[in-house]
């Protein structure tokens, strides 16, 4: 008995010991009253920190935003320098090719596309328009639903149909009254029938059974209202571009009007311009024109851009009965029912549905970056760019992908900035704070000279001196190095102040008494004392940093284009039309600046709580 | 204090004097030639173009070596001549005087609005802690202090200018003709939507400043003694927790003061208010530097003295701090 109590007695003092020196590892606490205080710090810190709900869950939004906006941006890549302006400013939404199942049940006559819409006329003779709309293009008006439609066609953001009596309606954008008949040539057309019609780029025109073309819309810097008198009287044709219409006459000439220049105009071929082929059929894509003879040889032209004169396999040797085109790639279809797509490829437009590989295809149609094909059975399949879920900017590019994009860069400027300025800030401050003396006189003085300078005019005035050479990245970097050289005083000065607390405790003297080299007192021994509240300090200026870089890009000084970055993807919302007007590319990208720097907010706010010795007291 | 006030001063010298060469040397390893901007257009002889570049240039004093520029510009500098705006070909101090004149008018609204609400909501938000009124302003401060203030000001702009249409979107009152009434509400209707945003973008700061000091006091222990004491609540709070938290505020005051004269260069460019935050933007897009160097120089003997400003407004309300 004795023994044991004994054994008893030393093994207690044993895990006692023992536990002394396993500190904050033991499983089970000795003193279970005392639970929380054999946790170590950091374990504390945690433990209080997962308390938090708030807290976690603007952790778990931050990781989230990093996991989408990095992965994101590293599975779709971007071309920082492409364009489509004829998509620009298009507001959030998809279902461009979302065709309605009542068209496709009663049969497919024609289908013309605008930018983001398509109206279509059925075998039943009515007329059906779906997709996004702009200005009114989907609201056909009624009188063309009563009356008896032949023909529709559709510009980038208006449409036209064509009467049985050769009456002409049109509506949708209307800025340069493209989408009115003018007067003139309504009294023209009492002598002359409407036989065609035809929509551009905002402009309009009439092909009248006297061969005569009528074009009325935007047409002053074009000069497309010119009609060439050789072929005006005689066109049996008329195919629209955007700063062209290719005429083919009743001889079978091919004549060009429009702006002059263009490669559609200098590429031509001789042998198709002097008529010596007869041709059958004519589509035109931006700067490309395919024409096909009437024994279905296929012909291409004009500037080598997407791919266009680049042709598929096998469609030399086929018979083309029928071809369509886009903005940037070309249909063919031939006698055998075999479908050809080439050209650009950016919004899958080229690719031939797989269903449509191995069957007949009767009809085809593509406008801008849609295609529409139907098979023998009747069936309408339509691909190509089905919309942006969150609208594009100024240049036709996908707000989504920029946003992406541009959320890489801000968090990494903003990351990368705030990692310069903690190195700097912990460096000097802890220099200046354990040597004290003339260093730190000389330190602090320094940083007072930096912090002197208000921050955003000091920024904006370093990063204006940037406009040089300077590489994309190379600027990138600048702006980064920037924010961290001048944002450091802070904190500096704020770990200074706890290093000359810290100086002062028992262990630094027991450490000096025990003969430890300085630098070893300062970062074995201080350092891990004032690491949390550097980490509180990283974690707010974080979020500072964020909204920093947004306000220096939002007013040109810090990350331009083409690079995206959330702050210059706002640049546009200086214009007070584009505030009002195109309200997705603002409120987004501000959205997006706002939850990141909120989420990394809630997170520093969570770690200041959780270390406030305040927080354990319950 | 006027000893505390001297050695001060006296120790700001050295650090003006670095801010001063760090300026110089800045733009003076700037790209490009601003000479060269200087020379009118339709000169076309070559001849002609460098006399006219070679008299610029001696008039300028930039054939002198950069010591001899620098005591000569900072020398103008320290006599209140500071240089030629190159885009106004006017003085710059005559550049600066409307803009800076519009930029007070601005932050004096500014700043009573925001302390007039963020001192009494941050009070009631300590006492109150946890309450459903703390925990309002609580997450108005998380959010507003993660917002752009861009963003205020364009949702304002979108709202009340372009929506509502009860306010212009920008720029300064131009239909002023001397009567009072008049000219009065025209100022107000071109300074409401800048006011308030920046005062919103205040706000989320200085409520949460407010709070933290308050709290401080609060779980100090002569409260608790004030309240064992038996001392009503509302003595408890307005005799002993207010006075002392008030001193941290008093300091966030005096500070606010010399930001009275600091522009903001991002609200002011949103609203087209001709400020000194826009003129620096300005400045820079037209590369007018001698208006950017006097700017820079102008800030940052600004916030040296608010630094001054602030330890004398903490002696006098804390009698516990000497100033030595």
């Amino acid at each position: 008995m004795q023994e044991n109590k004994i054994i008893r007695t030393l093994k207690s003092f044993g895990r006692t010991v023992a536990s002394l020196f396993t500190f904050g590892k033991k499983e089970t606490p000795i003193f279970n009253l005392a639970e929380e205080a054999v946790l170590s710090p950091t374990r504390v810190i945690i433990r209080n920190f997962k308390r938090n709900k708030l807290a976690m869950f603007g952790l778990i939004w931050f990781v989230m935003m990093i996991l989408v906006i990095f992965g994101g941006s590293a599975l779709f890549p971007i071309d920082l320098y492409e364009t489509e302006p004829v998509l620009r400013n298009t507001r959030p939404g998809t279902g461009y090719i979302k065709f309605p199942s009542a068209f496709e049940k009663a049969g497919v006559d024609t289908i013309s596309s605008g930018i983001t819409y398509s109206v279509a006329l059925g075998q039943d003779g009515e007329v059906y328009a779906w997709g996004i709309d702009v200005e009114g293009v989907l609201s056909v008006p009624k009188e063309v639903s009563a009356e008896n439609i032949t023909k529709i066609t559709s510009g980038d953001r208006h449409a036209l149909a064509l009467t049985e009596g050769g009456k002409v309606y049109a509506w949708g954008n209307n800025n340069f009254n493209q989408a009115e008949v003018p007067f003139e040539i309504e009294s023209i057309m009492q002598l002359e029938k409407a036989v065609d019609i035809l929509a551009g780029d905002q402009y309009s025109a009439i092909l009248s059974n006297k061969g005569r073309l009528y074009v009325w819309g935007s047409t002053f810097a074009t000069k497309l209202n010119i009609v060439p008198a050789a072929f005006q009287g005689n066109i049996a044709k008329a195919v629209p571009s955007s700063f062209n219409i290719l005429l083919l006459d009743k001889d079978g000439k091919v004549g060009i009007m429009g702006q002059s220049g263009t490669p559609l105009e200098t590429a031509m071929p001789e042998y198709i311009k002097d008529g010596s082929v007869r041709l059958s059929d004519l589509v035109v894509t931006l700067r490309t024109a395919a024409a096909v003879d009437e024994n279905g040889k296929l012909y291409v032209w004009g500037e080598d851009f997407n791919d266009l004169l680049t042709l598929p396999e096998g469609i030399q040797d086929a018979k083309i009965v029928e071809l369509a085109s886009g903005r940037a790639h070309f249909m063919a279809l031939d006698d055998q029912g075999k479908l050809y797509v080439w050209g650009s490829n950016k919004f899958n437009q080229s690719k031939i549905p797989s269903a449509l590989q191995n069957t007949k295809v009767s009809y085809i149609s593509a406008d801008f970056y849609q295609s529409y094909a139907v098979d023998e059975s009747g069936k309408l399949y339509s691909w190509g760019n089905n919309g942006f879920v969150l609208g594009s900017d100024e240049f036709g590019r996908d707000l989504a992908m920029r946003l992406l994009h541009g959320g890489r860069v801000s968090m990494t400027v903003g990351a990368v900035a705030v990692l310069i300025s903690t190195f700097l800030g912990l460096l000097i401050g802890l220099i200046a704070g354990f040597y004290g003396k003339w260093v730190d006189n000389l330190l602090m003085r320094f940083a007072e000279v930096i912090s002197s300078f208000p921050f955003l005019p000091l920024v904006i005035t370093l990063s204006s001196f940037l406009q040089g050479k300077l590489t994309q990245t190379e600027r990138l970097m600048m702006i980064m190095v920037i924010l961290g050289l001048i944002s450091w005083p802070g904190l500096a000065r704020l770990i200074r102040g706890q290093i000359l607390a810290e100086r002062e405790k028992d262990f630094v003297l027991a450490a000096r008494a025990l003969g430890i080299r300085s630098n070893v007192i300062i970062l074995r021994h201080i350092l891990p004392n004032i690491i949390n509240i550097v980490i509180v300090s990283m974690t707010l200026s974080y979020a500072g940093s964020l909204l920093t870089e947004a306000g220096l890009s939002f007013l040109g000084f810090g990350v331009v284009p083409p690079s995206p970055s959330w702050g210059n993807m706002l640049n546009g919302a200086q214009q007070s039309s584009v505030i009002q007007l195109y309200w997705w590319r603002w409120i987004l990208p501000a959205l997006c600046v706002l939850i990141a720097a909120l989420s990394v907010n809630i997170v520093g706010d969570g770690l200041r709580d959780a270390m406030d010795p305040k927080a354990n007291e319950k | 204090m006027f000893k505390f006030l001297f050695r001060r001063f006296v120790s700001l010298i050295p650090v003006i004097f670095i801010i001063s060469l760090m300026l110089f040397g800045l733009f003076k390893s700037m790209p490009g030639d601003p000479v060269k901007l200087m020379i009118p257009p339709g000169i076309k002889s070559e001849v002609q173009r460098q006399a006219l570049y070679d008299a610029k240039v001696q008039q300028l004093g930039l054939d002198k070596s950069l010591p001899e520029q620098y005591v000569r510009w900072i020398g103008n500098t320290l006599t209140g001549d500071f240089g030629i705006s190159t885009s106004f070909n006017k003085p710059v101090v005559e550049v600066i005087e409307q803009p800076l004149k519009n930029s007070i008018k601005l932050n004096v609204f500014v700043v009573i609005l925001s302390f007039m609400i963020s001192i009494p909501v941050g009070i009631m938000s300590a006492v109150k802690r946890h309450s459903l009124f703390d925990s309002f302003w609580q997450v108005f401060s998380l959010v507003g202090l993660s917002m752009p203030v861009f963003f205020i000001g364009l949702l304002m702009i979108f709202t009340l200018a372009i929506n509502l249409r009860w306010l212009p979107a920008g720029g300064m009152p131009f239909k002023l003709n001397g009567d009072f009434i008049n000219d009065t509400l025209q100022w107000a209707r071109y300074m409401t939507l800048p006011i308030i945003t920046l005062t919103i973008g205040n706000l989320a700061g200085t409520i949460r400043y407010v709070r933290n000091a308050m709290i401080e006091v609060i779980s100090k222990d002569f409260i608790r003694t004030a309240r064992s004491k038996g001392l009503s609540e509302k003595v408890v709070i307005y005799s002993h927790a207010f006075r002392n938290a008030l001193i941290p505020v008093v300091t966030l005051v005096a500070g606010s003061l010399v930001g009275l004269f600091g522009g903001a260069a991002i609200t002011e460019s949103i609203f087209a208010w001709n400020g000194i935050g826009y003129v620096l933007i300005q400045a820079l897009n037209t590369r007018d530097y001698m208006v950017v160097l006097t700017m820079n120089i102008f800030y940052a003997v600004l916030s040296l003295s608010a630094n001054i400003i602030m330890d004398i407004g903490y002696a006098i309300v804390d009698p516990r701090v000497k100033l030595k």
